[in-house]
This record gives C-alpha cells, structure tokens and sequence, in this order.
C-alpha cells in the first residue's frame, strides 16, 4: 500500500513562497509591459536638411522655437570616376547654428555603387569628407554633431553597403552620431536589420515613391495616404528613425512622345507659365494617384504642365513637355499631423527635405515650414492698397495756361498670408476701371489686354480700363500696378479687382479701396 | 537624394556640371557682374552715351560705367600688398604719433606731422583740423593755454564732454587765439547734448566776438546746422520740422555773413545748401528747389550730390499747385537752372519718352539765348534719344560758346555723335581733346572708352591697349595682349614699352604667344628677360593648383613655361627626325600626349587673367562692341590655347602614319576622347558646337577604332564609348539649348 506521503511544511512554505515571488514578478512584468505599451512617445523634435550653400541660417531660435532641433547639412558629395573617388562640393560654413544639432551629410552619388566592393576605400573618403567639413565648420564656429550618409544603395547591395556603415563608425571620433538616409524600398530587405545596427538613426524617404518614365504615369512626390502604413512598417523594424517628408517642388522634361527626358532645371514655374516658347496645357491640385482632384481628395501637392511650342537654339525641343509638381503649406501641414499622429516606438522625429534657398520658387519658403512645424495656419491673404500723389513734374513742366491736374496712381497686391496662390497662368487677375481712356503703364504682371467699358476687350485707342494676369503670388510677395498718369478729376470713377485662386483652384474676389489723394 | 531617373555617367556629370554650371552662373549673373570692362561687362552699353555725373547709391542707381580704376594696378600680380599694408600702417602710425605730440604739447614737432597726416585722417580729421587751424594762429612758444586745448578736445574726443566743457568754458573766456576754437567746441558740446539753440547761441557769438579767427567759419556755418534741423518725423517723409522765425532769421544772417567775410571758405557750398533748407522750412518748397539744384550744379564730390539730389527731390515732393507753376516759369527762364533741372530728370527720375520730349520743350524759349550748358545737356538727351543729327547741331552750338561747358559734356556728345555718323577720326580729336584738355572731368574714363574703341577698329591695337592700361581695364588689357592683337603687333608693343612697369608681364605674354606657335626660341628669349623668380611669380607657382576644383583633378596644374618651352622643342624636335614608322608613331604619339596629360593650363597665362578667363568669355562677353576681327581672334586665341583640342588633333596626325593596328587604335582613341572632352569643354566650347561638331568627330573617331582595328584590344571599349559618346550628344543636344527668357 502506498503510503501517503505528506508535504513537508517547510518544502510547503518554499514552494508557497517561490510561487508568490513568480505570480509578483509575472504581474510586475505585464504592468511593466502593458505601460510601455501605451506610454505615449515623447513629440518626435524636428530635422531639416539644408542643401545649398553656403551653411548660414538666420534666426536660429525661429527655428528652435518651431521644434527643430536637428539640421542635416549637405557637406560633401563623393562620386567615382574612372575607378577613383573624388570628393567634390565642398560646403562652406558662413554662421553658426548653435545650439541646433548639426550633421554633416556626405552625398554618395550613384556611380559610387561601382566601387562598392572596396568598402574599405568608401569608410575612408567618407570619414575623410567629415574631417574636412569638421575643420571648415569648425573655422566657422559650427560644431559638427555627426555624420550622415546619403546613398540611395541598391537594395541588393546593403550587405556591402553595411560593411561601409561598420567601417565609417570606427574611423568616427567617438560621441559622433552616424546615420543614413533610406529608400523606402529597403524596408523589407533582409539586411536592413543589420544596416540598422550599424548606425545610430535612419532617415527613410517617405517620398517621390515612383517618378513615372512617361507623362502619364508620374505619381506625386508625397503620399500622405500611404504614411502611416509605410512609418508603420520602418517602425516594426526597431531602428530609430526620422520619417523624411518633402516640402521641394520637382521639375521634369518629357519628350514630344512623353517619355521621361530627365530632370529639368531651367525656369521656375511662374517663368516657364509666362514664357512664349511654352503654352499652358493643365494645371490643378492633385490626388494620391496624380490626377486633379477636389476636396478631401487634393493631397495639396499641385502640378503644372506646359507644352514647349517653339524649338530650342538648337533646333530640337517642339512637343516636349514640362512637368512641375509643387508642394505647398496644406501637403506638408498633412503629412506632418500623419507623421505626428501615427503611433511608433521608434520615431525619432520628422525630417524635412529641405530648408528653403532665399530665391527659390519650388520650395514651401522658410516662414510658411516653419509656421506648419509651430502648427499655426497659413492661409492665403491677399490684401489690395493704393498710393496717389500729385504728379509734381508734370505740373512743373506743363505748358503756361495747361489747367490739368495729373496725378500719379500706384498699385499694389500684396500677399500677407503664408500660404501662395495656385500656379496657373491666371491665378491673379487684376481688373481696372476708369470710365475714361487709360493710359499706358507698366506692371509686374504677366501680360495685361486693354477693356471697354463693358469689360470686353478694346483696341487701346477706346480703352478705358485694363485686365492684368499673372501666374502665381507667393507669401510676401507683391505684385505693383503703376504709376498710372491720369486726371485727378478722373479719380472718382476709378474701380479696381483682384481675384486670386488659392491653391485649391478656389476663386477670392477682392475689391480695390477707394482711391484718394495723399 | 533618389535615384529617380535613369542614370548614366554623362548624367551625372552633366547634373554636376549643370548645378556648377547654375551655382556659378547665379554668382556671376547676380553677385558678380562685370562692369570694369569694354569687350568683357555685364551690361551692353552704347559707350557713346555720356555717363551721369554722380551715380547714387539710393533708388537703385548704380555706377556701373565707366568704372574707375584708378587706385588699381593694370595687373593683379603687380600688387605689392606688403608694400601697401606697410603703407596703411605708415598712415596710422603717423596719425597716432601726431595725436600724441599734441598731446603732449609738442607743438613745433607736431605741426609738420599734423599736416602730414591730415589729408587721409579719417574720423581724426575734424579735430587734427582744428589743431592745425590753432597752431597756425599762434605764434611760437606754444602756451599753457594750447595744451588745455589740446587736452579738452582730447577729452571731447574721448566722450568726457562734462571735462571738456569745464576746460572750454574756462579757456573761451580769454582773447587769445585759443578762445574762439575753445567758444566753438563748447558749441559743439552744447550740439552733442542736444541743446541746440544754445549751441547755435554760442556759435553765433563767434562770429561777434572773434571775426577773424579761422575758426568763426565753421561757427558761422554751425548756426544753421544747429537751427534748421529736420526732427526724425520729417527724415520719415512726414511734416516739415517746425522752426521759429527768428531761427531763419538768425541763420540766414550767419550764412549771409560767410559769404560776404570768407567767400572762399571751404564751407561755401555748404552755406547755399543751408539757404535752400531756409526756404525749405518757410513752405517756399519752389525757392528752395531752386537752391538745391544750383548747389546740385556746384557739387564736388559724390557726397555734395547726394544730398543735393535728395533735396531736390524732397523739395519738389513738398510743392504746392502754385509753387510747380511758379517753378515751371522760373526754369522757363532761366538757361542755367533749366539745363540743370534737365539734367537732374535725365539721370535721377527714369523719364520716359514722352517725359522727355516735355522737358526739351521747356526750352524753345531759351534756345535762342543759347547758354552753353542748356545746349549741351540738350544734346545729350538728343543722343540719349538716338537722334544724332540734333545732338551734333546743339553740342556743336554749345561748343561754339564755351568749348569746356560742362565739364566737356559737349565736346563728349559732339565727339560721340561724329563716331555715330562714322566719322571716327574727329570723333578721336574729339575725345583725345577732352582727355587732354580737361583731364579732371568725370567724363574722361568714358571718352577713354571710346577712343580705345576707335583705336581697336582703326587696327592700332597698340595705342588701345595704353588706354585700358589707363583705365586699369585688366580684363580688356587680357584680351588684346592674349588674344586679339596679332604676334607682329605685340612684340612691336612689348618692344616700345621695354622702360614701362609692365614690361615684365609683357614680355612674359609675349613669350606664351610664341609658345602656342611653337616659336621656341624667341619664346625662351622672352622667358630668359625675366629672372627666375619673376617667371615663377608671374607663371603663379607659388602655389601651382590654386585652380584645382575637384579634389583629386590632376588636370588643372600651373606649369613652369620655361620647362614646357623646352619639353616641347625636345619632343617636336623628335617628331620631325627620319625614322622608321614606328619611331615616328612613337614620336608624335609623345608629342599628343604631353599635351593630353598636361592639359588645362599648360597655355594659360595665369599673370593675365587671374582665373577670370573662361568666366570672361562664356559669361561677360560683350557682343555689342565685338567685331569681325575680335570673333576670329577669340576662335583662335581657344582653339591655340586648349591643349586637348591641340592634342586630339595631334593623335589624328600620329594615326595617320601607321596602318591599322593597335597603335592606330591608341591614336585614334585618344583622338576620340579629347573631341569628346572639348565637345562640353566649357562655355565658350558649347557656344560653338554647332560649328566644331566636336561630338561628331568624337564618336567618328571611337568608330574608326574599332572599324579599322577590330582586333585591338581597345576595339570592344571604343565599340561601346561610341554608343555611350551618342547617347551623350544626344542628351547634351536636349539639355545645352534650354529655352530662353526672351
């Protein structure tokens, strides 16, 4: 008979025990979990990236006070030739952005892919480009917080490209960030884990997904749409990472049979609207899929496509096309709320592709980025006003006994908000009135017809007033009508217009004030 | 930042060369236009066209033309920047040493130091002034009194303006010569504390108390300065400061006093600028106008016209309907303002045509009475306007009365239309006139201009390059000894000028031409003039990759011409030698290749054109004034200087001696690369593609490559760099002609 065996109190007391302390840890550890889980991230800090040259920012606490905390600075570009690796396009550094974090980013153009079974001569050229940048930063004040690398790899080739990342951390000085720029493609390759540990940080592209060989298969540069699933995705992975987000324009020549010529990089847009070698064939905001689009559908990125109607010098070119897609203020505000709201462990931050030149026409201007980053709007605001004066020389030159009083009438239309105009080659129209012949003067509009009383057109002999267009009004610009010479007695019947579409393609009807004297 | 298109290797050096290309293209076209220039400038003038007297600076008024180059060396390496700097500390030294004399009164060494430095003081002018005023006024030993003096403008000077005034006070109540310099500065003290009626109070006691002290100029012209100042309202365009009666009054009597006891004072334009500002602050907005434009006429610096023009401007603003009436008969009937008034709306107002055509007729009535100056600015908007025949009758008429009206104007347009008409020998006499007979006149950098021209197109190369060695033109300078002058012409030039301070650069530029024609011994004669140390300095080997862009470029090296003058004679020597035909391959493949490998710079005359060179001819050619002969000479001038367009001929000569087989093959390979290369070579190079066809020899070429050697080992390379250099054409036929901005 089996005798029964009862526990040992004390074996019974361990057991009790072991068990509590188990049961303690399991709780502590679904708390410790279940919290991590639903933690909220801390506000992914901004990164911008910085083109041009040289590196000067004004007002870096503008900046700062937007939530930008890092810049990453274009400071070299390698490339092969002829199996040698040159470093060419060297940065200067004319200020310093203290205290934003500055990266040094080394531009690694394609024909480096050649070279990419000499990882070791690739780690060499790219610490030595950031110990140069380093020096010539420094000489400006400017401390270089780490390295970038921007190499769009081909996604066979990470492996290789993993071993350049091992080789540039050594030769770092120790402290320096290393980090890379990322196709969206590599998302799932195999090696993209390892590509990950090599480096401190990833900045994937979530843009320019397919550019379209032919004119009509181009897709546009963002797609807020596909946003989150795409940062979903880098964030499974468990790399630190920026989601890289565009705020450029891009310019593209077609053939005459709409194959894709290449990148183009003539005129800026307004120009090309109003060049008489081109004729205006469409321009509208567009949808995720590229094509015109209204209401929740318009992703905010707007196209403009013209067809060149004249040859070059050279003979050639009739029947090409250009292609300009422009982001604006409503594209980027949406993929930055995206990128903000989207739940992911691993999001660093936003970075925005690119900090914007003074002059240039194809990028969300400096002001209006940094209002979308602080979250405030930025609307359009076109406001009308007017100068009259006495015209003191003509009345000083007039003939003895000439009882005409000439006064001088100076418009203006200005645009105080922070968002542009639609570009389109009529996105302003201004519309003058006199009630009596009109004179001639100069403007900054595109092209202007003269009218009859009744608004249709006029030969200039029986014009009494004028229709002036124009293909865009960016933030802060003006637009200047004038100085229109006329008799004051004429100033009563003076009426003048502006409608300006917004970039929804949205009219704005606005009424000129009163004219008087000064 | 993607790859988006598709890619090649020609696409990427084309978007790199497209962004270099765009980048410097910005930085020239935006930040560095050329003006100091006739064949180079970034503006197409019509140089016939007189200049304005001033350029201002405000309302976007630039001086563009001509451009004085006065202070300049005619080459840049000629600059000896230690001698200047040792110049600049020279100056400072002095200045400081005459401060510290006075200082320490050491008042008889100290007063030929003063006087030394006094002309290029800068901000210690106004005081060293008035030390010397004092030093003068006093007959040696110096006092206690001068010392005090010197100390209370030093403390002045300093800020301490409660020390000053104690000292100044203190000294101004004696009757020496320190007293009105010590009543003047307590002025100057009350002005800095902003108590301007006393200052005005106490500037005008000067003139009771001590007359005839130097310093009772500057307090008589200091009493309308401290009275008719505008307040910071009127400088923003608003209401005309308010002044008492009395003020003007009290002004007016100080300047009336200058002009009568000191009519030669230094402070005399001054006076007439501070009665038009009396009228100004009364509402007598036409009277004051017409102040401002006679001291506009009086200006003698750039400063005096500026505020004189603002006046103006700001005056005729302010008139009231009766005043521009008024104004309009008072200029109807006077010749001399008229023609000022005119001159003004010419140069400072953007007239137009119609504008213009109204000023002129402001005139019927007193071209009659034929005032010079109305006539000679008649002509000069009758040229302006392109009508020559009346230009040249109204200048001639106002050179009949005075032929130095103006300051030349006349004889200019006089002289500008004879060369409109084709007359460019009086047009010459006229300009040479002008040059020698008024040689203070703002207009003779222009007629410089013109006579250089004149010279260019009668083929007297020679006396043209001595006017832009005048004007300092360095570019222009470049271009005639580099380019456009012919080898007979420069060598009679560098012979004539063996005396001259260039004749280092000339020779060593003599010696470069006779290289690019293979004349290597008188180019080593030339080279032999200069010494060692010279030629390395002109040839710029101090630092002999200055011009390298790319990193690891090897291509863009200074070389030793001395050593390239004898590389060349030894390698053409052997070319020309009786030998087998290898032996002679081997020959004149050496030969090509010395010049392949060297390339860029092997011909470039660094002393010349300081790095300017590609930037002059791809960006800042000047086609207006660009002859027949000046577009051969600049083909030329490329086509001698480009060593690989040297080279790839030459690997087509050493080609053609040997028959089909892998030398053939190396010669004409690299034949091939070098058209490929010059085909996109640099500005200048693309501009005449169309006529070059460099692309199509380039791939013809690589075609005979493998066509006539199929069994080189370079054929399947050349096979296919043919379809690449095709491709490339191609591709650069699509991208080098964008369209334009019409």
């Amino acid at each position: 008979m089996a005798r029964l065996a009862y526990p040992d109190p004390e074996a019974m007391k361990r057991s009790v025990l072991a068990l509590g302390v188990a049961a303690l840890a399991a709780v502590g550890l679904g708390l410790w979990f279940a919290m991590s889980r639903s933690a909220p991230p801390p506000p992914p800090s901004i990164a911008l990236w910085y083109w041009h040259t040289p590196f000067e920012i004004e007002e870096p606490q503008a900046l700062l006070d937007a939530g930008v905390r890092d810049v990453f600075v274009r400071a070299a570009t390698l490339s092969a030739d002829d199996g040698h690796l040159i470093l060419t396009r060297l940065q200067r550094y004319a200020a310093s952005p203290d205290p934003l974090r500055v990266h040094a980013v080394v531009r690694l153009e394609p024909s480096v892919r050649t070279a990419l079974d000499r990882p070791a001569e690739i780690a060499e050229k790219a610490a030595e480009a950031f110990g140069t940048a380093r020096q010539a930063a420094q000489a400006a004040g400017v401390l270089l917080d780490g390295l970038q690398l921007d190499f769009d790899c081909p996604t066979s080739r990470l492996g290789d490209y993993v071993a350049v990342l091992e080789r540039v951390r050594r030769a770092l000085p120790d402290g320096t960030a290393l980090s890379i720029t990322a196709l969206p493609a590599w998302v799932g390759a195999p090696s993209m884990r390892s590509l990950g540990r090599a480096v401190d940080f990833v900045c994937p592209q979530f843009y320019e997904g397919n550019v379209g060989t032919n004119l009509d298969d181009g897709r546009p540069i963002a797609s807020p749409g596909k946003l989150a699933a795409r940062m979903r995705a880098w964030d499974r992975l468990g790399v630190p990472f920026y989601a890289g987000l565009p705020s450029y324009g891009q310019a593209f020549l077609y053939d005459e049979k709409g194959a894709l010529s290449g990148v183009y990089r003539g005129l800026d847009p307004a120009s090309a609207l109003r060049h008489p070698s081109f004729e205006t064939e469409e321009c509208y905001p567009v949808d995720e899929h590229g094509d015109a689009a209204v209401g929740e559908r318009a992703t905010g990125e707007q196209v403009v496509r013209l067809r060149a109607i004249r040859p070059t010098l050279g003979g050639q070119g009739v029947g090409y096309r250009l292609l300009y897609r422009l982001p604006t203020t409503a594209s980027l505000r949406r993929q930055v709320e995206i990128a903000r709201s989207t739940p992911a462990r691993h999001l660093r931050g936003i970075a925005v592709f690119r900090y914007p030149e003074a002059s240039e026409t194809m990028t969300v201007p400096r002001e209006s980025l940094l209002a979308v980053l602080r979250g405030e709007p930025t609307d359009l605001d076109v406001r009308l006003s007017a100068v009259v004066e006495e015209d003191k020389l003509a009345r000083i030159e007039a003939p003895p006994g000439d009882t005409s009083e000439p006064v001088l009438v100076r418009l203006a239309v200005t645009n105080h908000g922070l968002a542009g105009s639609l570009v389109a080659a009529d996105a302003l129209v201004v519309t003058i009135r006199l009630g009596a012949p009109i004179p001639e003067f100069r403007s900054d509009f595109d092209s202007s017809e003269w009218i009859a009383e009744a608004g249709s057109r006029s030969s200039r002999m029986r014009a009494t007033g004028a229709r002036m267009v124009r293909a865009s009004l960016a933030p802060g610009e003006t637009a200047r009508i004038g100085p229109l010479r006329i008799e004051r007695r004429n100033l009563t019947e003076f009426r003048w217009r502006a409608v300006v579409r917004d970039w929804r393609g949205e009219r704005h009807d606005i009424d000129g004030p009163e004219l008087e004297l000064r | 930042m993607t790859s988006m298109v598709r890619s090649s290797n020609f696409a990427n050096r084309v978007g790199a060369c497209a962004l270099a290309a765009l980048a410097a293209g910005c930085a020239a076209g935006c930040i560095f236009d050329w003006y100091p220039g006739v064949h180079f400038n970034s503006y197409e003038f019509d140089y016939g066209k007189a200049p304005r007297r001033w350029s201002m600076t405000s309302w976007g008024q630039r001086a563009v033309r001509p451009i004085d180059r006065s202070g300049w060396d005619r080459f840049p390496y000629e600059r000896d920047w230690e001698r200047l700097a040792a110049k600049e500390e020279r100056r400072e030294r002095d200045t400081t040493m005459a401060r510290r004399l006075l200082i320490e009164a050491e008042f008889d060494t100290a007063r030929p130091m003063v006087r030394k430095v006094l002309s290029h003081a800068g901000e210690d002018r106004w005081w060293l002034q008035d030390a010397i005023e004092l030093l003068d006024a006093t007959p040696a030993p110096a006092t206690a009194r001068m010392r005090d003096y010197v100390h209370a403008l030093e403390a002045y000077r300093g800020g301490d303006l409660p020390a000053a005034m104690n000292a100044a006070r203190r000294l101004a109540q004696g009757r020496d010569a320190v007293a009105p310099h010590a009543l003047v500065l307590v002025g100057y003290i009350h002005s800095a504390k902003q108590r301007y009626e006393e200052a005005a109070r106490t500037f005008a006691s000067v003139l009771v108390r001590f007359p005839n002290s130097p310093r009772a100029e500057a307090a008589a012209i200091m009493v309308p300065r401290s009275l008719l100042r505008s307040d910071p309202d009127e400088e923003d365009g608003g209401r005309v400061t308010k002044v008492r009666a009395a003020s003007i009054d009290e002004s007016r009597e100080a300047i009336a006093w200058l002009l009568k006891e000191r009519p030669k004072s230094r402070f005399g334009w001054d006076a007439g600028l501070w009665l038009g500002r009396c009228e100004y602050v009364q509402g007598a907005f036409d009277a004051a106008a017409e102040r401002y434009l006679s001291a506009y006429g009086a200006a003698g610096s750039q400063e005096q016209a500026e505020r004189s023009v603002t006046s103006v401007r700001a005056a005729i603003r302010r008139m009231t309907d009766e005043q521009t009436r008024t104004f309009g008969v008072r200029l109807r009937k006077d010749a001399k303002l008229l023609a000022l008034y005119i001159e003004y709306r010419l140069h400072y107002t953007s007239p137009d045509a119609e504008e213009l055509r109204r000023v002129v007729a402001m005139s019927e009535g007193l071209r009659a009475e034929g005032s010079p100056r109305l006539l000679a600015t008649l002509a000069q908007v009758a040229y302006d306007e392109e009508d020559y025949a009346r230009a040249l009758a109204w200048s001639e008429s106002a050179l009949a009365k005075d032929p130095r009206v103006a300051d030349g104007l006349a004889l200019y347009v006089h002289a500008a239309c004879l060369a409109k008409l084709e007359r460019p020998a009086e047009a010459e006499r006229g300009f040479r006139r002008l040059v020698e007979q008024m040689p203070g006149s703002y207009l003779v950098l222009s007629a410089r201009e013109n006579i250089a021209l004149i010279c260019e197109a009668d083929n007297r190369m020679g006396e043209a390059l001595d006017q832009y060695m005048e004007l300092g033109y360095g570019a222009d300078c470049a271009y005639l000894i580099d380019a456009k002058m012919t080898l007979a012409e420069l060598a009679r030039y560098v012979r004539e000028n063996e005396k001259s301070e260039h004749a280092d650069v000339l020779s060593y530029s003599l010696a470069f031409r006779y290289l690019r024609m293979k004349e290597y011994r008188r180019a080593r004669e030339h080279l032999a003039k200069l010494s060692d140390e010279v030629r390395h300095k002109l040839a710029g080997l101090d630092e002999p990759e200055r011009y390298r862009i790319f990193v690891d470029a090897p291509f863009d090296t200074l070389y030793d011409p001395l050593q390239t003058v004898d590389d060349l004679e030894r390698l053409d020597a052997a070319r020309e030698r009786e030998g087998s035909v290898s032996e002679r391959f081997e020959a004149a493949f050496a030969y090509a290749s010395y010049l392949y490998e060297r390339r860029n710079l092997l011909f470039y005359n660094h002393a010349l054109w300081q790095g300017l060179r590609t930037e002059a001819f791809g960006w800042y050619w000047n086609e207006s004034t660009a002859t027949e002969r000046d577009t051969r000479a600049v083909r030329l001038h490329h086509s001698q200087h480009e060593c690989l367009n040297r080279a790839g001929a030459e690997f087509a000569l050493a080609a053609a001696i040997v028959t089909p087989g892998p030398e053939k093959a190396r010669a004409l390979y690299r034949a091939a690369c070098a058209a490929r290369r010059m085909a996109d070579f640099n500005p200048y190079w693309r501009s005449i593609e169309s006529s070059e066809r460099k692309w199509e020899q380039a791939i013809e070429l690589m075609r005979k490559v493998h066509a006539l050697c199929p069994t080189s080992p370079l054929a399947p390379t050349a096979q296919k760099f043919e379809k690449v250099f095709e491709e490339e054409k191609r591709e650069f036929d699509r991208w080098h002609s964008p369209p334009r901005v019409h």
